[in-house]
């Protein structure tokens, strides 16, 4: 009888504690979240004035950028459709989603300072490793091989340089992948929360 | 001439036109911005060549687009067109042509979720199928062509109305669209709520809102509302369409009516109010005046006229005094050892028959000759004694009376002595009238208020300055002659007067031939009082007052015997003070012949108050 009294408290205990381990989880998610929201609208807020910016003709000039230039985060792998990503795991949409980020790292210096991009996808990038982290679980990381991809060759060189077109292009690049990032995650968190919602 | 001219122009403006339209056809591929294709618009004139109209995805998985012929209506035969599309990933897919064109509508061509990629540049040609024509193209991104379907279920509850009844506040409820995944997360949704009054033209719009609520504050009551919501993905432009309409209303609360009586009420009280209000200022004004401005006393002195003092109008003054109640002869009466020296009236007629100093001197008075105890060397009966007055200028040894005595008998009772007011008998110079008289009245006593309390002079050689003072009385008379029976005193008042006026003295004898009552009669010896006691226009005389204590200048307050110095026969005046009274000196004793002692007989006078004809009697005795 003791016995029993003992390990149902130690099972009640248990319980609790990884509830509250999810909850902490839960509120990390929800802050990275958050923080890739208030990117993506950033992002938009760039692109708008930017081209508010331009003058009719350059507008124009705007137009003929579509089809649109390829963007540096083309090579990663990522799922496209909201079925694929909807049966993605967890901790892959984690893994794209660290990686985009660490994408950009470098190329938001171009972006401008006002908006301390640079440092808000740092703050990101770590929390999406901590989520890995919790993902995880002691598992090992098997994502680890992959390198991140090449940038091409000119995409650095255009900015700064009054290219209309390179600029709007990074700034389109940027905003589409800070929604790629937007969405993974959210999917991502609603398929942690045990939402029967989330579930397919 | 003219014809050519006009085929010219005719041509030219052919030409134009036809530029234009190439040029037109030539842009077209390579005008499409992002996002934001927008059906040109032309005049029906002029040819419109077959262009996408636009393409839409409603939930982010699936798109459409649609196309127009245009102005070429032999290409709007179904299969005339068609359209072509490319992913453009990194290996460039082929053309595609469309996967699926709608059956039930016109010129729509549907992607399914096989063909629609998120984040993959897409990009759409229209071709003609016979020719080798690409009439339009248009490139774009899934999620930036993004309009999301109506929200549903859109509805309205009242959260309260306002205290006048005029305005309420509504809540609305909606569910986002169907269509769109907001669930799992892979769609989130902005909503816009916009309302209007039924009438109106122009949409209110209200802020952004994440959740699916939002209050509407300020309605009016008796007007009908529309009230309409949509949606658009966040961090994206694209609205989708507008959700049904509903309407709201809101009956106004008939509390509205009340209110009106009630203001109409208020502002009638208040009128009233102030009507009365300005009534009373005016019926009531003086008496306002005198509340609020209360006059100021002008500096007025009381007592007697001294208009009349001035002139030196003493019969008036003595009928003044003497219409006062508190010369009644009464009181005289009844107070036995009440004594003064009562002038004779008829002697002020005959003033100037004789000196004064002849009266003083050789008076001889039937009256005055009747006492036995007077003129005798002795001073006098002691039973008579005490007379702590001294009488003026009465020497004990002179049988004559004191001038100033005039006396009037009992047997001689003149009425008009009676009645008549009592005059100051004589106004003399103190010094002068004095120095040449051989006699000198004994000061027995000093009262507490100043008051010389002078008896009848022993000693022939010890002189004293006694200013008489004066006396009136008419009322006294009567009394006098009473009191003339019993006993025979000198009761001398020292009257302060004002600085106009030379004290008189008044003394008034009262012979008495009754015995004498040993008690203590005369308490007359209304000195001036101490300096400052006395008011500075006091100028009447005084009267030999009785001991009650109405006469407020009778008599000393004060046990006499704590007050009085020890008294010998004579007292030295030491100094005349401005009201003209004598400060003497109580500390010189001497042997007098027949003292009187006073300090025998102080003792048994009654405590009568002091006093002299206030100002405040005056005022009160004057009309």
């Amino acid at each position: 009888m003791a016995r029993a009294l003992v390990l149902l408290s130690v099972v009640v205990a248990s319980v609790f504690i990884s509830q509250g381990s999810t909850s902490e989880n839960q509120r990390l998610f929800n802050n990275a979240v958050i923080r890739v929201q208030h990117l993506h609208q950033l992002a938009a807020k760039m692109i708008t004035d930017f081209e508010e910016s331009l003058l009719p003709e350059e507008r124009r000039q705007l137009s003929k950028i579509f089809p649109l230039s390829f963007c540096n985060s083309d090579s990663i792998e990522a799922p496209t459709g909201k079925d694929e990503t909807q049966k993605s795991s967890v901790l892959k949409l984690l893994h794209i989603s660290y990686r985009l980020i660490e994408s950009w790292e470098y190329p938001s210096r171009i972006l401008g300072n006002p908006n301390q991009i640079t440092e808000k996808l740092a703050d990101l990038k770590v929390g999406i490793s901590v989520l890995i982290k919790g993902c995880l679980d002691g598992q090992p990381n098997m994502d680890d091989n992959e390198s991140l991809p090449l940038p091409f060759e000119d995409f650095y060189q255009t900015l700064g340089d009054g290219n209309l077109r390179k600029s709007f292009r990074l700034l389109a690049c940027f905003k589409k992948d800070m929604h790629k990032v937007e969405t993974y995650l959210r999917v991502a968190n609603c398929r942690r929360s045990l939402d029967s919602n989330c579930t397919l | 001439m003219e014809l050519r001219t006009s085929l010219s122009l005719l041509c030219v403006l052919l030409c134009m036109l036809g530029i234009q339209a190439i040029s037109q056809h030539r842009d077209t591929p390579e005008d499409y911005t992002p996002g934001t294709h927008t059906p040109e618009d032309y005049t029906p004139d002029l040819p419109v060549f077959p262009h996408f109209t636009t393409c839409r995805s409603r939930e982010q998985e699936t798109f459409r687009c649609w196309w127009s012929a245009g102005t070429f209506s032999n290409l709007s035969e179904p299969g005339a067109l068609a359209v072509f599309f490319q992913m453009k990933t990194t290996p460039l897919s082929d053309w595609q042509e469309c996967p699926e064109y709608t059956a039930t509508v016109e010129n729509e061509c549907y992607f399914n979720k096989t063909f629609t990629q998120i984040w993959t540049s897409y990009c759409v040609q229209l071709r003609a199928t016979t020719q080798n024509i690409t009439y339009d193209e248009y490139c774009f991104t899934v999620e930036n062509i993004v309009h999301p379907d109506p929200p549903v279920g859109l509805n309205w509850t009242l959260l309260n109305v306002s205290r006048s009844g005029l305005n309420f506040d509504i809540l609305v409820r909606w569910a986002p669209p169907p269509s769109a995944d907001v669930q799992t997360g892979w769609m989130s949704l902005k909503y816009e709520v916009q309302y209007r009054q039924r009438n109106a033209f122009h949409w209110d719009k209200l802020e952004l809102e994440s959740g699916t609520q939002q209050s509407i504050y300020g309605l009016q009551t008796d007007k009908e509302y529309e009230v309409r919501v949509h949606c658009k993905m966040s961090s994206f432009e694209n609205f989708g369409e507008f959700s049904d309409s509903i309407f709201v209303h809101v009956a106004p609360i008939p509390s509205k009516e009340s209110m009106f009586p009630m203001k109409v009420l208020l502002v009638f009280g208040v009128l009233g109010l102030v009507i009365l209000l300005m009534l009373v200022i005016f019926t009531q004004q003086q008496r306002l005046m005198v509340i609020l401005l209360p006059p100021v006393p002008a500096p007025k002195i009381k007592g007697i006229d001294p208009e009349l003092l001035k002139k030196g109008k003493m019969d008036q003054l003595n009928s003044l005094l003497s219409s006062q109640h508190m010369y009644n002869q009464d009181t005289y009466r009844e107070d036995p050892w009440v004594e003064f020296i009562q002038l004779d009236l008829d002697d002020a007629g005959g003033k100037s028959d004789s000196s004064d100093t002849q009266r003083l001197l050789g008076l001889t008075r039937p009256g005055l000759k009747g006492d036995d105890d007077s003129g005798r060397a002795s001073c006098y009966d002691p039973d008579l004694l005490p007379d702590p007055e001294g009488l003026l200028a009465a020497h004990c040894e002179m049988e004559e009376r004191h001038p100033l005595v005039s006396e009037s008998g009992p047997s001689t009772p003149s009425p008009e002595a009676a009645d008549a007011p009592f005059f100051p008998v004589q106004t003399q110079p103190v010094g002068q009238s004095w120095i040449n008289m051989d006699f000198y009245a004994q000061v027995s006593d000093v009262t507490p208020a100043g008051g010389v309390v002078l008896s009848p002079g022993q000693q022939s050689d010890t002189p004293g300055k006694n200013p008489a003072e004066k006396k009136k009385k008419g009322e006294d008379a009567g009394d006098e002659e009473v009191e003339k029976e019993k006993k025979m005193q000198l009761q001398l008042l020292v009257v302060g007067s004002d600085g106009g006026y030379s004290p008189e003295v008044v003394a008034r004898q009262v012979e008495s031939s009754a015995p004498y009552s040993p008690a203590p009669e005369n308490a007359y010896h209304a000195l001036p009082p101490e300096p400052g006691e006395e008011p500075q226009t006091w100028s009447g005389g005084y009267l030999a007052a009785d001991g009650e204590a109405q006469t407020p200048y009778f008599l000393p307050e004060a046990p006499p015997a704590s007050i009085l110095p020890p008294v010998s026969d004579y007292t030295v005046v030491q100094e005349v003070d401005g009201q003209h009274s004598l400060l003497l000196n109580p500390s010189a004793p001497q042997s007098p012949a027949c003292p009187p002692n006073p300090t025998k007989h102080l003792p048994s006078m009654p405590a009568v108050p002091m006093g002299y004809l206030t100002p405040e009697l005056l005022e009160n005795l004057s009309p």
